[in-house]
């Protein structure tokens, strides 16, 4: 298991996020930043630069 | 011993003067009004909409002139789906005065095919946080067992189907939010092929994932309330724009000669699951190679790598539809939704792209396995329906969930019941097609759910 985001960072975020949290919220929710940072580990498979995105769209010309 | 109409058996029925949309609309609100103080499907009745619509429909029966299988049935719509003059909430204290002007797309179709509106269903809080117990509402129950979890999100429409308070609901999946009620709750539920059907008019929770469906307790019911759904929406930029595919004419052509994949490794090492569960495989595949079909074993990447991609995904999806609200009105979003946000946004920009490039990635692995086959089989659930007090806020990031692999790609999953395992609780099986296969999904599970019998059994609360 990933560890979760340390605090410092984690206090960052929230601040970004302009999220006003309790101690003990921010505790659990950090705890839980473990599971996040697994998933984000675990798409980054080993890939050429060049593989797109699948958010990657075809434009659309006039008429189409 | 109280019958239960299908929608198939409703329409001809309806067709035939047999039975009133009006009495049939009436019957069915009173057993809602009856059940849900237990079952908490619905969050709000809507008996003036109900009666106006039963009446139109009652006339058009009169003088002939009915619009097809829908007109005169009752059903009723999650509320995220926006309803023209009827409270929309997402079950959320957030939303709890909004009164949408129009109908959603899919709210409209119905109504033009003529189905008749009792109210809107209970939902996890914008499709994401729940079960809650601090919301204005409290969660849907399992009719087979109240102190048990129905799944979700479209929880309200798992609860109102299996209970025969509605013939046919709404729902919508993100990462198995049709599929997981349907399974613990023993009905049939379908996510389309993504861009299949307009999401135009439901709140979203990831627009890159988000897919409405129908929920129902047979796949034929299903496979008619999609038929009604379907079709290009030039208001919602993921609708495909292809021709209406033909859902029922083929819909009782059996399944001799579909090569069917079985994910085993998803089931049997990735998550294992229950031993009602793994039954409920087996007695599906068999059921289907007796009639025919071929049955084989496909390897996919880990459901581990399909649930990765997906929650960051949906996560990240998420928080920026909420982003707004949370710096406005953090606390008025239930403890499960605004902590699951408040991680959200600890997902960066890089998580976000890598895991919509590993998304390309396992579509291309799963097109790749599906050369070979038509179909896919998988469970819908780890198994049975849990103490709806045991469900964890972070549970969607604790264990891989088997229905995420396919809001991932995008591809046609129906939820089919089973049979039953531990303490008489239902169980259900996914049956996934190629995408905008819809059609020979369907075939398949009807096929099944024919020859199965499990059609027969409704919860003792219902009966």
């Amino acid at each position: 298991m990933a560890q979760p985001l340390d605090k410092a960072q984690f206090d960052a975020l929230m601040a970004r996020a302009g999220l006003d949290l309790t101690e003990a919220e921010k505790e659990g929710i950090r705890a839980a930043s473990a599971h996040t940072q697994a998933a984000a580990a675990r798409v980054r498979t080993p890939r050429e630069v060049s593989v797109e995105s699948a958010t990657i769209f075809t434009l659309k010309g006039a008429g189409a | 011993m109280t019958s239960f109409p299908t929608i198939a058996s409703a329409a001809r029925d309806i067709a035939a003067k047999r039975i009133s949309p009006v009495e049939l609309m009436k019957d069915h609100l009173a057993r809602s009004e009856k059940l849900n103080p237990a079952l908490h499907a619905f969050i709000r009745f809507t008996p003036e909409v109900a009666l106006e619509q039963a009446q139109a429909a009652e006339a058009r029966q009169v003088s002939g002139a009915l619009r097809g299988p829908l007109d005169g049935i009752p059903v009723a719509h999650k509320d995220i789906y926006e309803t023209a003059g009827v409270t929309t909430t997402g079950h959320s204290r957030v939303l709890e005065h909004h009164v949408p002007k129009a109908d959603s797309a899919v709210v409209r179709r119905w109504r033009e095919a003529g189905a008749v509106m009792l109210g809107k269903l209970a939902t996890h809080e914008f499709a994401w946080g729940g079960p809650s117990f601090d919301l204005p509402w409290p969660p849907a129950r399992n009719p087979w067992n109240t102190e048990c979890f129905t799944g979700g999100s479209s929880s309200g429409t798992g609860a109102a189907v299996a209970a025969g308070m509605i013939l046919g609901g709404t729902g919508s999946d993100t990462g198995g939010s049709i599929r997981a009620p349907a399974s613990l709750c023993g009905i049939a539920g379908i996510k389309p092929s993504y861009g299949l059907c307009s999401r135009t008019g439901v709140l979203p929770l990831s627009q890159s994932l988000d897919t409405t469906g129908p929920m129902a307790w047979t796949v034929e019911d299903c496979a008619l309330l999609l038929d009604a759904m379907t079709g290009h929406d030039p208001a919602d930029p993921s609708s495909a724009n292809r021709p209406r595919p033909d859902l029922l004419s083929g819909l009782n052509g059996g399944v001799k000669g579909l090569r069917i994949g079985v994910i085993r490794h998803f089931h049997e090492d990735d998550c294992k699951v229950s031993p009602g569960m793994a039954a409920g495989i087996a007695h599906l595949t068999s059921t289907l190679a007796a009639q025919g079909a071929e049955i084989r074993e496909v390897k996919l990447p880990p459901m581990a790598d399909f649930n990765a991609a997906g929650w960051l995904i949906l996560a990240a999806d998420a928080y920026a539809v909420h982003d707004s609200w949370m710096r406005e009105k953090y606390r008025a979003y239930g403890e499960f939704l605004r902590e699951r946000l408040a991680l959200a946004s600890t997902i960066t920009s890089a998580d976000y792209i890598q895991a919509q490039r590993r998304r390309r990635e396992l579509c291309e692995a799963v097109a790749a396995a599906m050369r070979d086959c038509d179909l896919l089989v998988t469970a819908a659930q780890p198994g049975e329906a849990r103490p709806i007090h045991q469900m964890t806020k972070w549970a969607s990031f604790e264990v891989p969930t088997f229905t995420m692999p396919f809001n991932v790609t995008g591809q046609p999953a129906l939820t089919v019941c089973t049979g039953f395992g531990a303490g008489g609780m239902p169980v259900g099986a996914q049956i996934v097609g190629r995408p905008f296969e819809d059609a020979t999904v369907l075939r398949a599970g009807q096929a099944y759910e024919l020859a199965a019998g499990w059609r027969a059994k409704r919860p003792a609360m219902a009966a």
